[in-house]
């Protein structure tokens, strides 16, 4: 508190500005509270009821039959699988060859060590292009191969750095008397620098988690066996089929047979987004800290 | 295509390496293409001595396999080859294996694919949709495709289609002059029909009307018996609207062509909203607008507003698909209301024109594409043929004779007794149970004439949708589309940058025209304005097009 400030008359400010801010967050829970609410409403309401605009906070018409019709597609259970399987392998690739490359780069003894951080940042900038990373990829015979979404991306740039800069910033005392104690390098790197380096771990697994749950290009890139699609292109196919845009009425066509009905989009978004909902609270945390981490050193 | 394990693994290694340390090593030395073994001498032998044997549809009689870029619709989901009895079948008949590469068609997923994998030169065997014409066009000159002019001494079905139906090679050839790709046809053309209340018509006694006029005074008495509802419903904009009416006055106005239209009578390509009759049917527009008959917010309904409003029974009058008789009566008959809708004859103009244009009976952008460094060509025009024959054609609409469909009495196929249909809700369905490929059929079949009412099934409640249909046919109201044109580089750039600009001060136009919001008396002043933005140059380049299209 400023010095010499009247001290009711500041209570009485920081009790408005209190309220203030509470109805400002109020406002701004309402406001992404609500499509959260609606989509659930919609995925369970009658497809008519939802046609004729019924449906805005709770379900009319309740049914599950959206749910059924998800479910019971056995493409969504497949592509489920895919994804949480490239979620993982492609997420424990990142984080040790990201933290192998990390820690060598923190090493300011290491040879080349310039060389390589120059080389690094450069992709950050610059790139091949999609074209020539699709020539790449099918000449190495990735094509249609789960490691043709999990190699190319093994190590992310940005995220090198902010860990390269964490591990610059532990003290290099322990690290010195591990080796005294009779360590090499990797035994110092496994026993010592890991457990004290689990936030920017859950971070990494987390911004990494996220990438690889989210990417839905390069699968439609390299992959060609339906049976391999993730998640995102099975989303992509329901959430965009069926939109009727002009484009379509100008060649003639509009078969209704193709138009999916709003309750079965909905309750794909549903059953795809729930376990990231549960599982982002308890992350959250570690989320918040991380961030904080690769920004502000020591 | 499978590589061995441990060549694999090397490569896994080495991409490792590669991309660990440095990501940046692109080379673009991908000319020496290793792709596919020669052994096209071979087979080419094979195929000629099956050639022989022309009663025998099978192509081959060792399995050839090939690998097909197709799209997929969520609601057709692909099969995989070991649990589609359909795709076996085909094996079975044919003797080719195809070897499904499903894309979403969703969005632009599918042509963002095709693209990398076209800009690449790792093109799979077979492209079954070919998305973007004018591009594969473009690579097929350049020796990228096969070209089907070709082979059709292979290709006997392929063959009569070029000759029934002249568009394929009029509008669908490359540069060169063959054709590189075999567009998707339709036999069902039909787009929009006058969809009116038939309940309402039937309770109030009222006439289908003959002319504009008496449509006119058709509408202004269901707006005073109904006054809280909507009387002419429309979405889609303005430009709809003129688009769907303007045959009938007397006039035209292609939305594909920018407002352009073949004029029959004069045989020559112009812009519709030059046109007297054209102002006429902006007038009758804006006096039903004026009095409240076609609703206030016409121009900015959207879709799902519209299926609001007419699913809810607060519409008498529409335009709109003749697809949606279904989907709305259905709606009408599971809420318990006595709403129907039904097509209208279309009233007569004031040159005695009646009728809406179809769609094209060859569709853009939907074609099969055959590589060039396909490892037997000859197997694969073949095979293409017969996917264009009638006995490939049955099998890619109905699936599989004998078991998901018979031929009837009349010669028209009929599903069995055992399919999913209307009396058997719990039948057997064509894509979960068989793996029917939904993009596989090159033929837009017209889904309702196939039988799906077997005798002895209870006769379906509401048919209005073939009712519809009918009663268009026999109005003669289905209008040949206009010829799909082609152009070359140059001209395409001029309609580019003119035609947009055209389209857009039109649409800025017509609805302040018909709302009112600018006078009617200034629509010649408007038609100078609109001629100041090069109508006269794009009216040239579209006959230089269509005398193009003539003369071939």
């Amino acid at each position: 508190m400023v010095k010499g400030y009247n001290m009711k008359k500041a209570n009485l400010y920081s009790v408005m500005f209190d309220v203030f801010i509470n109805i400002i967050l109020a406002m701004v829970v309402v406001v992404t509270l609500y499509p959260f609410l609606h989509v659930v409403s919609v995925s369970l309401s009658d497809p008519y009821a939802v046609m004729q605009n019924k449906v805005n906070f709770y379900p009319v018409g309740f049914n599950l039959n959206a749910y059924k019709s998800v479910l019971s597609n056995p493409y969504i259970w497949i592509s489920y699988k895919n994804t949480i399987v490239y979620t993982v392998v492609g997420t424990a690739v990142n984080l040790v060859l990201t933290t192998a490359m990390a820690y060598s780069l923190s090493k300011k003894y290491l040879f080349g060590r310039k060389f390589f951080s120059i080389f690094t940042t450069f992709t950050l900038f610059f790139n091949g292009g999609i074209i020539p990373n699709y020539i790449i990829i099918s000449k190495l015979g990735l094509i249609d191969s789960m490691w043709a979404l999990i190699l190319p991306i093994a190590i992310g740039t940005w995220n090198l750095m902010v860990m390269r800069n964490y591990f610059e910033g532990l003290p290099s005392e322990i690290e010195e008397s591990a080796a005294i104690d009779g360590c090499n390098p990797v035994q110092v790197l496994v026993k010592i620098v890991l457990p004290v380096s689990k936030p920017i771990f859950a971070t990494m697994t987390l911004f990494y988690a996220v990438w690889h749950w989210n990417t839905y290009f390069s699968p439609l890139l390299y992959l060609n066996d339906k049976e391999k699609y993730p998640l995102q292109i099975f989303m992509q196919q329901i959430l965009i089929t069926g939109e009727t845009s002009f484009a379509n009425t100008v060649v003639g066509i509009e078969d209704t047979n193709l138009l999916i009905s709003n309750t079965v989009k909905y309750a794909t978004i549903m059953v795809a987004i729930l376990p990231i909902i549960m599982v982002y609270p308890f992350l959250q945390k570690y989320f918040i800290k991380g961030v904080l981490i690769g920004s502000v050193k020591g | 295509m499978k590589k061995k394990k441990s060549i694999k693994i090397m490569r896994l290694a080495a991409i490792v390496l590669v991309v660990s340390i440095l990501p940046l090593l692109v080379s673009c030395g991908y000319n020496t293409d290793d792709r596919k073994p020669a052994s096209e001498p071979k087979s080419n032998q094979d195929a000629v001595q099956h050639d022989t044997e022309q009663d025998d549809k099978k192509i081959s009689d060792k399995v050839i396999e090939f690998d097909v870029l197709i799209g997929e619709h969520v609601s057709f989901p692909v099969t995989r080859y070991e649990d589609s009895l359909f795709l076996q079948k085909i094996t079975e008949k044919t003797g080719i294996k195809l070897n499904l590469i499903a894309v979403p068609d969703a969005g632009d997923a599918y042509k963002q694919k095709l693209n990398i994998m076209l800009n690449s030169n790792e093109i799979p065997d077979i492209i079954w949709t070919s998305k973007d014409d004018a591009l594969i066009n473009s690579l097929a000159v350049k020796g990228i495709f096969l070209s089907y002019s070709d082979y059709l001494d292979y290709t006997p079905s392929i063959k009569k289609l070029f000759e029934t139906i002249p568009d394929i090679e009029r509008s669908y050839s490359a540069s060169d002059g063959k054709v590189y790709i075999m567009p998707r046809l339709t036999t069902n053309v039909m787009s929009e029909i006058f969809m009116i209340r038939e309940d309402i018509l039937a309770k109030e006694g009222l006439k289908e009307p003959g002319t504009f006029d008496e449509f006119y005074i058709l509408l202004k008495t269901l707006k005073e018996k109904y006054p809280d509802k909507i009387t002419f419903i429309n979405r889609n904009g303005g430009e709809h609207l003129v688009n769907r009416l303007a045959y009938s006055w007397g006039s035209g106005y292609e939305t594909g062509t920018y407002g352009f239209y073949l004029n029959r009578d004069e045989d020559k390509y112009q812009y519709g909203p030059l046109d007297e009759n054209f102002k006429l049917m902006v007038e009758w527009l804006k006096k039903l607008y004026d009095e409240g008959i076609l609703d206030k917010e016409y121009a900015l309904r959207t879709t799902a507003q519209w299926e609001e409003e007419m699913s809810k029974g607060n519409a008498l009058f529409t335009v709109d698909y003749i697809d949606r008789v279904k989907s709305i009566n259905s709606g009408y008959i599971n809420n318990g209301m006595e709403a129907r809708v039904a097509a209208m004859n279309i009233p007569k103009g004031p040159t005695g024109k009646s009728g809406i244009l179809a769609k094209s009976a060859v569709m853009s952008n939907s074609g099969i594409v055959i590589s060039s460094k396909i490892s037997d060509p000859v197997a694969a025009v073949k095979f293409i043929d017969w996917i264009y024959s009638d006995d490939g054609r049955l099998m890619t609409s109905y699936g599989i004779e004998g078991e998901t469909f018979v031929i009837d009495e009349d010669g028209k196929p009929m599903l069995t007794s055992q399919m999913k249909r209307q009396a058997n809700p719990n039948g057997k369905e064509l894509v979960k149970d068989y793996g029917w490929i939904y993009y596989m059929d090159k033929y837009e079949f017209p889904v309702g004439y196939l039988k799906d009412v077997l005798p002895g099934d209870p006769v379906p409640e509401d048919d209005r949708w073939m009712f519809s249909r009918e009663k268009m046919e026999k109005a003669n109201q289905v209008i040949p589309a206009d010829p799909v044109l082609k152009f070359t580089e140059q001209q395409t750039s001029e309609l580019r940058s003119k035609c947009t600009l055209i389209q857009d001060y039109f649409k800025q136009n017509i609805d302040k025209f018909i709302m009112g919001t600018r006078p009617i008396s200034e629509y010649d002043q408007f038609v100078e304005e609109i001629k100041k933005l090069g109508v006269d140059d794009v009216a040239k380049v579209y006959n230089d097009a269509y005398s193009v299209y003539k003369g071939n």
